[in-house]
Formats: structure tokens, C-alpha cells, sequence
């Protein structure tokens, strides 16, 4: 859309990033209340304004806080309570990522509240997030107006959503650059094993993640690890069964793929492979469960007959070397079949546009064929004389 | 079906100058984004290709960076594209493919030409308000249409076919599960309704009484249904509308529409201001003018006197503006003096502006109001001059209710004492409460009715549904489903 300045941009959710604008803008915050927002995969935020006391080391001085809450939906798995907060923090990944560290220094961030608190016991602030969300950014809206990395910050806030969550996605693509010493030997094992993971970035849908190693290659070869992430493209879901969007699904996945492959320009982009519905799906899905270890999640049913195929990315660890990196593959993949989601009701626009267009020149070109009505008498002129229309 | 409840509806408020979004139950728009797209073709074709060279450039800067990123995944789709368009030979029209809305839109005004979908408020180009609707949708408010029900506004008088389209588009590209249209006019009044309820609540909360309460329970009822009755005085930034509703139904036969509104108030501070010869630089001057408008502008009591009062003391009427030249950089200042109350005066003396622009005619907004009510039910007029409802940008110009009101009362109370006289002073009226209702909401007034109707449990059986539209095509969509159903109230 527009040429970014900073990584954090093209993350940041539109409605967090205008709702912080217009926090600022305002002083006297009669005009902000508290809103809420639903964006895709079911991830809905809430952003409200306190006025809150507090007392530093000399003076009590007021602030306005701004609250930035952020929940992921709930899926299907997480039945029991005990569970949920399993697969909860699973996913939940904010207090490893440190993304907020520099906010923190700079005390724009006051806190930043997880579910099932903090990871460090020592802090004090060990407080739940809002009540129903999973992750709370607590903002001094005061001392991020004066901040000169404003923009940043503001970005930074609105990317709450990529950075609290997909902690799954996150540690595969991580153990790719992970040194091995780092890991113990159990878990060196446990990665041989090629287990494969399942996130969720709403229940509907899934993706899988499968970290490999290549046994060919020699030890320290950059391409000698790497991590397949499969997504089964469920494209309309089972309320509003759209065959249309099938079929164009199919059609644009199979040319991404093929494009991407074609392509001189992308040869250093993770490559893409395309498995057609009908097809048998991709290998790492259907040796999910390691036989030695016993170890990674299950296939769901459902992502076995996936209506519209199956696309896998290989990620190297030259993809995600550096954090800004790291953290921007997280987002495209996690959002990919949003993306293409999104460009199915484009295409389709496209379509019906060019279909309206169509319509109206036949109907215009009936009109023009149509007869002319009959004159149903003799028209006489005022002399008298009849009127013969040629 | 039931768990799209869990989610919150989307409101969308398509205006002829702005367009609101946002969720259902919030008390403002998320987003107020300018109505426009910008399509590729037309305006200076050199520089339109020298900004495609810069982003490409760029985007070849990013890739050496990390190649999964944004850019080149979105420049697979483009090669996708090109792949296909290569193989149909329809590379000319894939370019229609690059666009943007709103802002972005405006900004590249010099190399791309900007439409704007809507005209006096009724949508006449499709092919850009479904591309508008599509990133607005997509990329602003980041929602999938699949799982939301959607509410959308239409102007008074739409023409059914207007309706249709929304259905189509809604329904076959968006797949949305349900569509609510409401009347522009019907939820402005809502709007007052719910506020007027808060407010009641709010006062009933301070001094709470066991009587008071049971009783409050009644009134806020009959409130209610009051509320649905009403005239709304709606002044966007294309057209301005006085629409009588009884009972949440738009008397169509009386409504009274004028093509003027925000746009030539801004224009005529423009006029005022560049007549005076002062100092703004041309091509900043109707942003100025229009911030002019927006801060300065107030409606005063009488116009004599307010020259009276500027002559007098300058200091504290005029104001005076300071900006730095984008180009160059020098600082300009103006002045702003008579037009602060000179131009929300013209919706009072249309004669005004009425020689240069196609005005009011002959009417001012009070004889409109008036005019407005005369042709309404004999039944419901009393009514209808005890609640006009203020809704739009160009209403909220300070002191704009009290005049109106006084103003329509004048007419109103000549009208009666002149048919007293004819009557030979035998019969006695009873005088007409005229009450005009101003809130904080005003701008967004049609927006936070959507909301408010949009946030109650029966919002979901009042809309169109995908199975009906499915079901029946898309003529459903002409009948408003408040016809089909009492849902409301």
C-alpha cells in the first residue's frame, strides 16, 4: 500500500495505530472512550484511557494510561479449562519475545500484562491482562507524545498482536538459528525428530510447522536445517459454501507458486510449493507423530481434506537470521491465508466489475435492436397531407 | 449462523464527502476516511512513471534484506499477474488492479485521477465504491467480511436499484452473513433517542428515588417511541436534507433538499477571505478555508450587531492565522474576520449566495423546516416541530440549534398569528413548543445510531441475510425489512 518506514509498520493493526493517533491528538480526552475491534483470524482488541495517580520519587504527578488489549480466539481444542491455559501459553509468546524492551526504556511502556502473568517472578508486576483479553499494553500517553521515536513507538504498540502471539511458529523458526550448544541433549533429539507442530491463529485456521534437518548436507552448512510450514487452504468455510471462490483459490495459488519458482528476482525467497486438492497431501503432514519419540501434534481431520490444497513455504535460516527478520516472517506466514483470503474477494470484485460492464453494454446493444413502436395512424400534417416517415 | 453474534456488527457510513467505520457498540467511528480512490491514467504520465520507478527500486532495497518479507510476497501476486495477463492479453486492463483510497488517494492527486463515488449522497459510480469498500474493508479495518454482519446507510429517496447493488456486492464479493441498510435520517434519530435515554439515566442514577424509578421505567418507554418522531436536519458535506420521520418511517413526499452544504460554506470562506486579498497561499487556501469553517465559525444572533462588535473590538473577533509555505517555506499570516459569523449565516439568508451558487432559492433552513412539516400528517406536526434532530459535520457551528430554533419558532408563530387574525381573532391556537435537540455526537450523529441499532439483539433478525438473498435474489433487497417486521423499538 505505502512504502514504510520502519519493520513494525506493515504489522501494526490500522485500528490501534488511529485509536493511539487520536489519544494523542486530543488533549482533554472527552472525545476518546473506550473502543473495541475485531480484526481477521478472530483477534479483537480493546483500547481504552485511564487517568491515573502516581507517585515517583519526589512528586505525585497524573498521567493519562492507555490500555491496549489484545485477545486471541479460542479453538477448538482448549475444552477443559486446565488446557486451555496449556495451549494458551503455548501460543502466548510476549514475555520471551523482549520486543517491548526498548519502549520499556524509554517508559513509554509501563507494563505489559500477559495472561497467567509474567515469566519473572522477581518483578513485582505480576498482574493478569485485562479481564477476557489475553495480553494488555499498558501506555503513558504523556511521555509518548514528547518522545521523539513516536512514530516507532505508536507502530511498536499497534503490532501488539504479532508480537503476543503465534509463539508456536515462533520457536520453530527460531530453533533454525538457535546455536546448538544452547540446547540440551534431550532436546537436540527432540528436534531430529522432525516433530511437527500445530499453531493456530484462529479455529478455523491452522498451519503446521515441521523443523528438518538435512543429514546430506555437512555439519554448519547454512541450508542443513531448515522448517516447512504447511498450510491447508480452507478456503470458504461450511456457512457460506462458495464454490466460485474455490475455484479461483486454486487457480491463483497454483501461479503463486509457479510464479514464485519462475522468477529470477525471488530466488533467495523461501520457496513455495503447491499441493492440489485432489492430490495426496504434502509428506509432513501425513507423518505427523514421531514413531521413536512420541512426540509432536496431531492432524486434525479436517486440514487432511483441505478444499483448497495444501501450500508449504521451506524456511532457511537466512530467512530469519536477524530479530526484525525473524519476527517478519512470523507475521507473513501467520497472516497468509488472510492474504489470500483477502485477494480472493479482490479477484472476484475484478470480475463482477468486468461482468457489470459486460451486462451493461448487451442490455445497452438490446436497446438499440429494439424495434421502433409502430405508428398506429396515419399522421396528417396541419395542410392536410398525410405523413409518410421514410 | 449463531456465532457471528459473538462478533461485533461493522458500521459503515458512506458519505458524499467522508466516509465512518467502525464496530457496532462503540460511541465513534474507527475510521473517517475521504471518499475517493485514486485510479491509475489520467493526470501527467511522466510522473506517474517516475513514481513507479522509485517503489520498485525500493522494493528491490527490502528484498536484499529478507526476501519473505511484505514486498516480495506481494510482488509473486504481481508476477502472478503478469503470468496471467500475459497469457489473456489483458495487460492494460490489470493496471486497474493499483489504487488507493482515502488520504493515500489524495495525496497522489498530481499522477493519478481521483473519483469520488458518491455525489449528493447517492452512489452513482460502482466499479469505485466497490474498490473503495474493498480496501476500507480489507486493509483498514482488517476484518473478514465472511464472519461480521454489516450495517450500511443510504441517503433518504435511494433509488431501489442503489439497494440491489449493495446487495450484490455485499453478498456475491464480500460473502457477508447479513446486511442492514438504515435511512441516514431514521438513525440520526436513533442517535438522539439512545442519548436522550443515557442522559434520563444519567439524572434518574443522581437523585434516586423507589418512585422514581418505577415511573422512569414508563417514561423512557414512551420516550422512545416519541423519539422515532422527528425532523432531521442533516448537512453533510454534498447536500443538506430536512426529512420529517414518524414512527422511524421517512415521510418521503416531504422531504426538502438543498444542493447546499459544507463544501460551499467552505468555499464561500474562501471567497470572503480571497476578496479581502489576504495572504494565504493559493494552494493551501481551501484547506484553509476549510479549517477556517471548522474552527472559527460560529452562527450569531444578529448579524448587525456582530459587525457592530468586530468594528469595535477587532482584538478579540479577529483571529489571526500563521502557516509556513510548504515550497519555500516562508511563513504567511491571514486574517479572519466577518466570515467567522458571515458564513454559517448563508443556511439563514440564502440570498446570500444565491445569485452564484444554486441556493436555497427562496427558502432559509427555518421556512425549510417549516415547509418541511406543513406537508406532513395534521397528527403528527406538533411532534415533529418539538424534535428536530441536528445531525451532520456543518451542523455544529456554535449557537447553530438556538438559532434555528428561534428562527423556526418565528416562522411558526407568524404563520399562526396571521390565520388567528383571518379567523377574526375568534379562535385561539395554542402555541407550538418548536425544541431543537443538540448533542456532542452531532458529526457522527448517523454513525453512533448505526451503532446503537446495529449493538441490540434484534439488530440480527432486522437484517437481510445471505440465505434470503440466495434464496430470492437480490430483489429482497428493496424492501426494508422494518416493513417486513417490527423489530425496532
Amino acid at each position: 500500500m505505502t512504502q514504510f518506514e520502519n519493520n513494525n509498520a506493515y504489522f501494526a493493526s490500522p485500528f490501534v495505530r488511529n485509536w493511539l493517533l487520536r489519544a494523542i491528538a486530543n488533549e482533554d480526552n472527552d472525545q476518546i472512550s473506550c473502543e473495541i475491534a475485531h480484526e481477521f483470524d478472530d483477534v479483537s482488541f480493546r483500547c481504552e484511557l485511564h487517568s491515573s495517580t502516581y507517585s515517583s520519587k519526589d512528586d505525585v504527578k497524573s498521567t493519562l494510561i492507555a490500555l491496549v488489549s489484545v485477545a486471541f480466539p479460542k479453538s477448538n481444542d482448549e475444552k477443559s479449562n486446565n488446557e486451555r491455559v496449556t495451549t494458551r501459553e503455548k501460543f502466548l509468546s510476549l514475555s520471551s519475545s523482549g520486543a517491548f524492551e526498548r519502549g520499556r526504556a524509554l517508559g513509554i511502556i509501563r507494563k505489559v500484562r500477559v495472561l497467567g502473568g509474567s515469566d519473572d517472578a522477581e518483578e513485582e508486576e505480576e498482574e493478569q491482562a485485562e479481564f477476557g483479553y489475553d495480553a494488555t499494553v499498558e501506555v503513558d500517553l504523556k511521555k509518548l507524545n514528547e518522545a521523539e521515536e513516536k512514530e516507532e513507538m505508536i507502530d511498536l504498540i499497534s503490532s501488539v498482536r504479532v508480537y503476543a502471539g503465534y509463539g508456536t511458529l515462533r520457536a520453530c523458526l527460531r530453533r533454525l538459528v538457535v546455536e546448538e550448544e544452547e540446547e540440551e541433549e534431550e532436546a537436540k533429539a527432540k528436534r531430529r525428530s522432525f516433530s511437527l507442530r500445530r499453531q493456530f491463529a484462529s479455529p478455523s485456521v491452522s498451519m503446521y510447522c515441521k523443523v528438518e534437518e538435512d543429514d546430506t548436507l555437512k555439519e554448519g552448512a547454512e541450508e542443513r536445517r531448515s522448517c516447512t510450514v504447511v498450510f491447508p487452504m480452507h478456503v470458504s468455510s461450511s456457512l457460506s459454501n462458495n464454490e466460485d471462490e474455490v475455484v479461483i483459490a486454486r487457480a491463483f495459488l497454483a501461479h503463486f507458486a509457479e510464479a514464485s519458482r519462475n522468477s529470477a528476482k525471488l530466488s533467495a525467497a523461501p520457496f513455495v510449493s503447491y499441493h492440489k486438492p485432489g492430490q495426496k497431501p504434502p509428506l509432513e503432514l501425513t507423518t505427523s507423530v514421531d514413531a521413536t519419540t512420541r512426540d509432536g501434534d496431531e492432524v486434525d481431520e479436517m486440514d487432511l481434506n483441505a478444499n483448497g490444497g495444501y501450500v508449504s513455504f521451506v524456511i532457511f535460516p537466512r530467512h530469519v537470521k536477524t530479530k526484525e527478520s525473524l519476527e517478519r516472517a512470523v507475521w507473513m506466514l501467520a497472516s497468509f491465508p488472510n492474504f489470500i483470503k483477502s485477494h480472493l474477494k479482490c479477484s472476484k470484485g475484478y470480475w463482477h466489475e468486468k461482468m457489470r460492464g459486460k451486462a451493461e453494454e448487451l442490455l445497452e446493444t438490446l436497446k438499440r435492436a429494439q424495434k421502433e413502436p409502430k405508428m398506429s395512424a396515419k399522421k396528417k400534417l396541419i395542410s392536410g397531407r398525410t405523413y409518410v416517415p421514410r | 449462523m449463531s456465532h457471528h453474534h459473538n462478533r461485533p456488527a461493522i458500521v459503515v457510513d458512506n458519505g458524499t464527502g467522508y466516509t465512518k467505520l467502525g464496530f457496532a457498540s462503540n460511541t465513534a467511528p474507527s475510521f473517517v476516511v475521504p471518499t475517493c480512490v485514486s485510479v491509475s491514467g489520467g493526470g501527467v504520465s511522466s510522473s506517474s512513471s517516475s513514481v513507479l520507478t522509485t517503489q520498485s527500486k525500493k522494493e528491490e532495497k527490502d528484498e536484499s534484506n529478507f526476501p519473505g518479507n511484505g514486498n516480495s510476497k506481494k510482488k509473486k501476486k504481481k508476477k502472478a499477474y503478469e503470468y496471467y495477463s500475459h497469457h489473456n492479453h489483458a495487460s492494460k486492463s490489470l493496471q486497474d488492479l493499483n489504487y488507493s483510497i482515502g488520504e493515500d488517494a489524495l495525496a497522489q492527486i498530481n499522477s493519478k485521477t481521483i473519483k469520488w463515488p458518491i455525489s449528493n449522497g447517492i452512489v452513482n459510480d460502482w466499479t469505485s465504491m466497490e474498490k473503495f469498500w474493498q480496501k476500507t474493508l480489507l486493509n483498514v479495518l482488517r476484518v473478514e467480511p465472511e464472519e461480521h454482519f454489516f450495517l450500511l446507510t443510504e441517503p433518504p429517496l435511494n433509488p431501489a436499484e442503489n439497494r440491489e447493488r449493495i446487495g450484490e456486492i455485499m453478498f456475491e464479493t464480500f460473502n457477508v452473513p447479513g446486511v442492514h441498510i438504515g435511512v441516514q435520517a431514521v438513525l440520526a434519530l436513533n442517535a438522539s433517542v439512545a442519548l436522550n435515554a443515557s442522559a434520563a439515566a444519567a439524572s434518574s442514577k443522581k437523585n434516586r428515588n423507589g418512585d422514581e424509578e418505577n415511573s422512569g421505567n414508563d417514561t423512557s418507554k414512551r420516550d422512545r417511541n416519541d423519539g422515532l418522531t422527528g425532523t432531521v436536519i442533516d448537512i453533510g458535506d454534498g447536500v443538506t436534507h430536512v426529512i420529517p420521520v414518524c414512527d422511524g418511517y421517512v415521510v418521503s413526499s416531504a422531504i426538502k433538499s438543498v444542493p447546499l452544504a459544507g463544501r460551499d460554506l467552505t468555499r464561500f470562506v474562501q471567497t470572503l477571505m480571497r476578496e479581502r486579498g489576504e495572504n494565504v497561499p493559493a494552494e493551501e487556501f481551501s484547506r484553509v478555508a476549510q479549517k477556517v469553517k471548522e474552527k472559527y465559525c460560529y452562527v450569531s444572533k444578529d448579524i448587525a450587531k456582530e459587525f457592530e462588535l468586530h468594528e469595535r473590538n477587532p482584538k478579540e473577533y479577529v483571529i489571526r492565522m500563521e502557516g509556513v509555505r510548504a515550497k519555500t517555506n516562508l511563513p504567511w499570516q491571514a486574517d479572519v474576520g466577518y466570515e467567522r459569523f458571515l458564513a454559517p449565516e448563508v443556511f439563514f439568508r440564502p440570498d446570500m449566495i444565491a445569485e452564484k451558487e444554486n441556493g436555497f432559492g427562496q427558502f432559509s433552513l427555518p421556512e425549510l423546516v417549516d415547509n418541511a412539516i406543513q406537508e406532513c400528517p395534521i397528527d403528527s406536526r406538533r411532534k415533529l416541530y418539538g424534535n428536530i434532530v441536528l445531525s451532520g459535520g456543518s451542523t455544529m457551528f456554535k449557537g447553530f440549534g438556538k438559532r434555528v430554533k428561534r428562527d423556526v419558532k418565528r416562522v411558526v408563530d407568524k404563520r399562526i398569528s396571521e390565520s388567528e387574525v383571518k379567523s377574526g381573532n375568534r379562535l385561539k391556537a395554542k402555541s407550538v413548543d418548536v425544541e431543537v435537540f443538540t448533542h456532542d455526537m452531532q458529526r457522527y450523529a448517523v454513525w453512533f445510531g448505526g451503532s446503537v441499532v446495529a449493538s441490540m439483539p434484534d439488530f440480527y433478525k432486522s437484517c437481510h441475510t445471505r440465505e434470503e438473498y440466495f434464496e430470492y435474489g437480490s430483489q429482497v433487497m428493496r424492501s426494508n425489512v422494518l416493513e417486513k417486521e417490527e423489530v425496532f423499538f
